[in-house]
């Protein structure tokens, strides 16, 4: 999901926490920027920390302007066969291919393990917004703009999408991780490597109890910032978890990524949108419960203690979110590459 | 008060709003204090003043934009779009570019008429809720507008410590500039460091020096040559484009003019990133919409008949001289809206037209130590030489992310980060760790 | 290299377009490849001129309801509280005196709706009205201050707290809705005031009793020529004579035209003028004859006529000497003056040496009442004494 998606889930969720709300309107506590914040927490921490430490044994910097993509294709393969060889995880970074102050050169590599083969293929020029430049791909002779090379290792490639995406700022980082039978392509090795760990949260909850309390807080106070905290970092966490890449749940204990649950893709704007609007309108509903004069909704419920009001609950909640959903399912695919993929006819077909 | 007199104030205010905010980086609520004070000996009714202000805000609202892709001189709102804008201007797209944030507006501007009888009953309940949990409704934007930078690195250095500095050099920048923009503000506000005199024009300095002249400063430095311009028939940019932004921009806007210290743009930004929106055009609608609704939307609060909602500065301001109360003058200014969007519209393509066929003629440079030297006299003559000197500060705070390429919104914590800290009660405790008296 | 003509138009031809954004020539590509821009699918400028013209009629169509927007009207019973800062219309009658505090300018009267409704949540049927400046100002000014009995129609805000009040904002959103007044008499009042509670009527009388309170003038005026001899109660608040217009000079015994609204005060019936300039002095007391009044001391004495007169002390009781005995030029009789103990004790020495020094020559106020069927003119407050 989206950073602010993550962000604001996790402040819907931690003002579902009682007396978070009670302490936030009476005491002015910022007890839910808390939680929002440990929200995004795990992918600040991987992206600006751990990614910048994680080792790297090689890297893959194309010529510019125009690489030579065989060779690129062939330096991949034999890490590939390497790894297997001296069975020992090599990790490698991808660089990108600078063309201006707002614009890079796309490219990409391929991986096909059932045909053993490395693909390499020279793209279009684009902007940051990913608007691309297709007549700049012509200044490369069509023979130079795809380059393969051949490995003899066996390669494990889960992902559903076998092509590698070259284009903007920082390249990606791949493992190539050897096992008892094969090599595992490892994706972003460094992401939700330590970072989305319950280990980790229950870790730096103690460091954020500790600090509230050490500010002359009470020992309830305390324990309601690091519940808090823990809620929005397990939020971020478990969400996570519905993609395909998965999280190491337990660092230290741990040493790899547990496959998620595969059921959303994070560039999914409807999505994340939907998420979205769920989490501001619990947030707006925990708000209104504690003001000192509330909205009273239409058709409410006690439930015990519970107010619920199915006004509320179905027309402001659930029906926007049907209709959000109902747009993806009419108008949202994953976007396609035309260039990429009349290249690689062939292979995205046996996909 | 005749509904059509006080139609024929919002257009006049329109037209008096738009060729004031021609002038790079001059602020409408930093003018329309002059209009409040003259206008008793100008024999003013005060409900005509109002209209007259609602005016000047629509015009500025959607002219602004003159501003920002020809002078690249950007304000708190529009710094955000100042590099698309810059480079479709360097591609000969200048028109294009403010036509396309004309369009936002003019969606803005059809979104809140079309909404308006529905937000006199939504807006007053909604600032009922919102209005106890302000304090960390800002805090919540600020912490993210703060862990959500990204570092601009390309994962290139010898080792990964060389890495880690090449990336946090843009992120430790946008850092440093939050927390000196953070005192800065706090200072500017409670530290009774500008004169009395000048209390209407508080803030002109900061948000001048953060944002004007530091981007001018830049263009002086880079020398950009703006080629000449075409005039386009059609924007780039699809109907779904228009949607897509402007309903962005409208909902960024309207949640910005709802709580306080939130600008437009940030509001966008917000919405933008929560609908997943990358396409630059979408993203120069959206802004042009959000700007709209942000400062047109918090001014139009004021005319809700009974509830006195005073939102953004303008209002601040106004609401000292009247408060409108009747359903007449919430439809004149409905009307006011509709009306007067059409004609700033029609005049922001005027104006664009003319300057799009003869920006190229100017030496950038020149232009950008001109604009400097206006804004110079400005700030000296409203607020003198506190105000002088608080402009160069923010001058220099405001280069920080533009030379290491850090997040220029980190900058809004000169108004946000004070106003946070003062609806959670604890400005005094802040005040006296900076050893500010109380 | 750009093909735009000076007019800015791009071209088509066979061998392809040029881009509609920055004017070079791309071929058939459908993404400008120097500016990025789409060739082909792009919103025309008349889209956005139909906007504006949408824009333009829904503008027009806001001004006609603002020409024609009004208050929702509402009952006191009506009123809930989430209706705070609503802005509704009131039409009801006016309940209590308006009281105006010329140092806030704050002006305040009570109102009833026109069906007296009562609302449970509140617990009343009262609606306070608050004006402040500078509409209040304004009101004093145009003279348009209700007064107790008044039918009015307010348009204003409410402010709901444990009790309904609602603040007005503008001069226009208070009209009084007064119809024009019926002449009718003392007698008529007196028979058939229940049905007359609210109406705008217009009587005469002579001021038979006056008492000047703070925040009021209380009267009661008499027909002595009516068959009742009913005293009605005149209410004058002080925000009638001190800021509504000039009061006329009148005092007891005056003949006046009283131009208001018949309202009820515990039982009974009472008139509150509209203004000061409602109150018209007919006939102003004047010093009589003796003789006249002589000639004719049962209908003075039965009526209670207030008269006043010139006279020269002849004579005084020996034992009780508030009892003057009196005559003038017109006759040769002598009159009984009773000055009323309280009012006796209440003067100076000298005033009651005076009072008692035959050949004194005083004018004096008195009301014609017969005591043990004897003809007396009593005084009954210091005032009406005029000593020199």
């Amino acid at each position: 999901m989206r950073g602010v998606t993550h962000y604001f889930l996790a402040a819907a969720l931690v003002s579902l926490i009682p007396f978070v709300m009670q302490l936030s309107v009476y005491e002015k506590a910022f007890i839910i920027v808390v939680g929002a914040v440990a929200g995004i927490l795990p992918d600040f921490i991987d992206f600006k920390i751990v990614r910048l430490l994680w080792p790297i044994d090689e890297e893959i910097i194309p010529e510019w302007p125009i690489p030579d993509t065989k060779a690129i294709a062939k330096r991949i393969a034999d890490i590939i066969d390497r790894a297997w060889n001296e069975k020992r995880t090599i990790t490698i970074q991808i660089h990108t291919i600078k063309t201006g102050p707002n614009t890079w050169r796309r490219w990409y590599i391929h991986l096909d393990p059932d045909k053993k083969k490395v693909s390499v293929i020279i793209g279009p020029i684009q902007t940051f917004g990913g608007r691309l430049f297709m007549s700049t791909v012509e200044e490369i002779l069509s023979e130079k703009r795809m380059g393969e090379a051949y490995f003899s290792a066996p390669l494990k490639y889960d992902y559903k999408n076998r092509t590698i995406e070259v284009s903007i700022l920082a390249g990606p980082t791949i493992a190539f991780k050897p096992s008892k039978d094969h090599v595992e392509v490892v994706f972003l090795p460094w992401h939700r490597y330590m970072s989305h760990s319950f280990i980790l949260m229950f870790l730096l909850a103690s460091v954020v109890f500790l600090s509230i309390w050490g500010m002359g807080f009470s020992l309830f106070a305390s324990a309601l910032y690091s519940a808090a905290f823990m809620v929005g970092y397990a939020s971020h966490i478990l969400s996570d978890h519905l993609g395909h890449m998965g999280s190491n749940l337990f660092w230290p204990i741990t040493k790899s990524r547990t496959p998620g649950l595969k059921l959303t893709e994070s560039a999914d704007p409807y999505s994340n949108f939907a998420v979205f609007w769920l989490s501001i309108t619990t947030l707006f509903w925990q708000m209104n419960a504690y003001v000192p004069e509330p909205i009273v909704f239409p058709w409410t419920l006690k439930l015990g203690a519970i107010a619920i009001s199915v006004f509320y609950v179905v027309i402001i909640m659930i029906l926007p979110t049907l209709l959000i959903l109902i747009l993806r399912h009419k108008y949202w695919r994953p976007s396609s590459d035309p260039y990429l993929e009349n290249l690689l006819r062939e292979e995205l077909l046996q996909i | 008060m005749d509904v059509l007199i006080g139609l024929l104030f919002v257009i006049l205010g329109v037209i008096v709003g738009a060729l004031v905010s021609i002038l790079p980086s001059v602020h409408i609520y930093n003018i329309a204090p002059i209009f409040i004070l003259i206008a008793p000996s100008l024999g003013i009714p005060s409900s005509c003043l109002l209209f007259f202000l609602l005016g000047n805000v629509i015009g500025f609202a959607v002219i602004n934009a003159i501003s920002t892709i020809f002078f690249s001189a950007p304000d708190d709102t529009t710094f955000i779009v100042l590099l698309p804008a810059q480079t479709m201007l360097i591609n000969g797209r200048g028109f294009e570019a403010a036509i396309m944030m004309g369009a936002g507006a003019l969606i803005g501007a059809s979104v809140l008429v079309a909404l308006s009888p529905l937000l006199v009953l939504i807006i007053p309940v909604v600032l009922r809720v919102v209005n106890p949990h302000l304090h960390w409704i800002l805090a919540l934007f600020l912490f993210y507008i703060l862990f959500s930078e990204f570092p601009k690195d390309f994962g290139i250095g010898k080792s990964k410590w060389a890495r880690f500095k090449a990336a946090w050099r843009t992120l430790a920048a946008g850092y440093l500039t939050f927390i000196l923009a953070s005192v800065y503000g706090f200072i500017i506000m409670y530290g009774n460091i500008m004169p009395v005199e000048s209390a209407y024009f508080g803030m002109l300095p900061a948000f001048i020096g953060l944002f004007a002249i530091s981007s001018l400063i830049m263009n002086i430095f880079s020398r950009p040559k703006v080629p000449k311009q075409n005039i386009q028939r059609s924007l780039d940019a699809t109907k779904l484009d228009l949607i897509k932004g402007g309903l962005a921009g409208i909902s960024g806007g309207l949640f910005a003019a709802i709580v306080p210290a939130l600008t437009g743009g940030m509001g966008s930004i917000i919405a933008g990133q929560a609908t997943g929106q990358r396409d630059e055009a979408q993203f120069i609608i959206s802004i042009g919409a959000s700007r709209f609704v942000y400062y047109v939307g918090a001014f139009f609060f004021l005319f809700m008949p009974g509830f006195s909602i005073v939102r953004g500065g303008l209002a601040n301001i106004a609401a000292t001289v009247y408060i409108p109360q009747r359903y007449s003058e919430y439809f004149v200014a409905v009307a006011g809206i509709a009306i007067g969007s059409v004609l700033a519209f029609g005049i922001l393509v005027l104006i664009s037209y003319f300057l799009a066929n003869n920006i190229h003629r100017v030496r950038y440079d020149y232009l950008s130590i001109a604009i400097i030297i206006l804004l110079s006299v400005i700030v000296y003559s409203t607020t003198g030489l506190m105000g002088l000197f608080v402009m160069v500060v923010g001058t220099a705070i405001g280069l920080i992310p533009l030379i290491y390429g850090s997040r220029r919104l980190h900058c809004m914590a000169v108004i946000i980060f004070p106003l946070m800290l003062s609806m959670a009660g604890l400005a005094d405790e802040f005040a006296l760790l900076l050893g500010l008296p109380i | 290299m750009s093909a735009s003509d000076n007019s800015g138009h791009f071209e088509e031809s066979q061998e392809g377009r040029y881009c509609p954004s920055c004017g070079r020539y791309v071929g058939h590509h459908s993404l400008c490849p120097y500016c990025g821009a789409r060739v082909k699918v792009r919103v025309s400028l008349k889209v956005l001129a139909i906007i504006s013209l949408i824009l333009a009629v829904s503008g027009v169509i806001a001004i006609y309801f603002a020409a024609h927007s009004k208050a929702p009207t509402v009952l006191v019973e009506q009123i809930t509280p989430e209706m705070n800062y609503a802005r509704v219309r009131v039409v009801g009658y006016v309940v209590s005196a308006p009281y105006y505090d010329d140092i806030s300018g704050r002006l305040s009267f009570r109102i009833v709706d026109l069906n007296w409704t009562y609302n449970e949540y509140f617990n009343t049927s009262n609606i306070i009205v608050n004006v402040y400046p500078p509409t209040s100002l304004e009101l004093i000014r145009l003279g348009r201050i209700p007064v107790l009995g008044d039918k009015v129609e307010v348009v204003g805000t409410l402010k709901l707290r444990g009790y309904i009040a609602m603040a007005i904002n503008y001069e226009e959103d208070l009209n009084i809705l007064r119809e024009a007044p019926v002449s009718v008499s003392i007698d008529e009042i007196a028979n058939n005031w229940g049905s007359m509670i609210g109406k705008s009527v217009t009587v005469d009388g002579w001021v038979v009793e006056y008492s000047n309170y703070s925040g009021m003038l209380l009267l009661k005026i008499k027909d002595y020529y009516s068959t009742t001899q009913y005293k009605l109660s005149v209410y004058i608040p002080e925000i009638v004579y001190k800021w509504l217009g000039n009061m006329t000079d009148f005092f007891l015994g005056d003949k006046i035209e009283i131009t208001g609204n018949i309202w009820e005060y515990r039982g009974e019936p009472e008139l509150v003028p509209w203004n000061a300039s409602s109150i018209v002095l007919i006939e102003k007391l004047e010093i009589m004859p003796l003789a006249e009044i002589l000639a004719n001391t049962s209908f003075y004495g039965e009526a209670n006529v207030i008269v006043m007169v010139n006279v020269t002390v002849v004579g005084y009781h020996p034992t009780y000497h508030n009892i003057v005995y009196v005559t003038d030029s017109s006759t040769a009789s002598q009159v009984t003056i009773f000055i009323d103990w309280e009012v006796w004790d209440s003067l100076g020495t000298e005033a009651k040496q005076k009072l008692n020094t035959i050949g004194f020559n005083f004018v004096t106020i008195g009301m014609c009442t017969f005591y043990k069927s004897s003809f007396e003119i009593a005084v009954y407050d210091p005032s009406w004494l005029i000593l020199g």
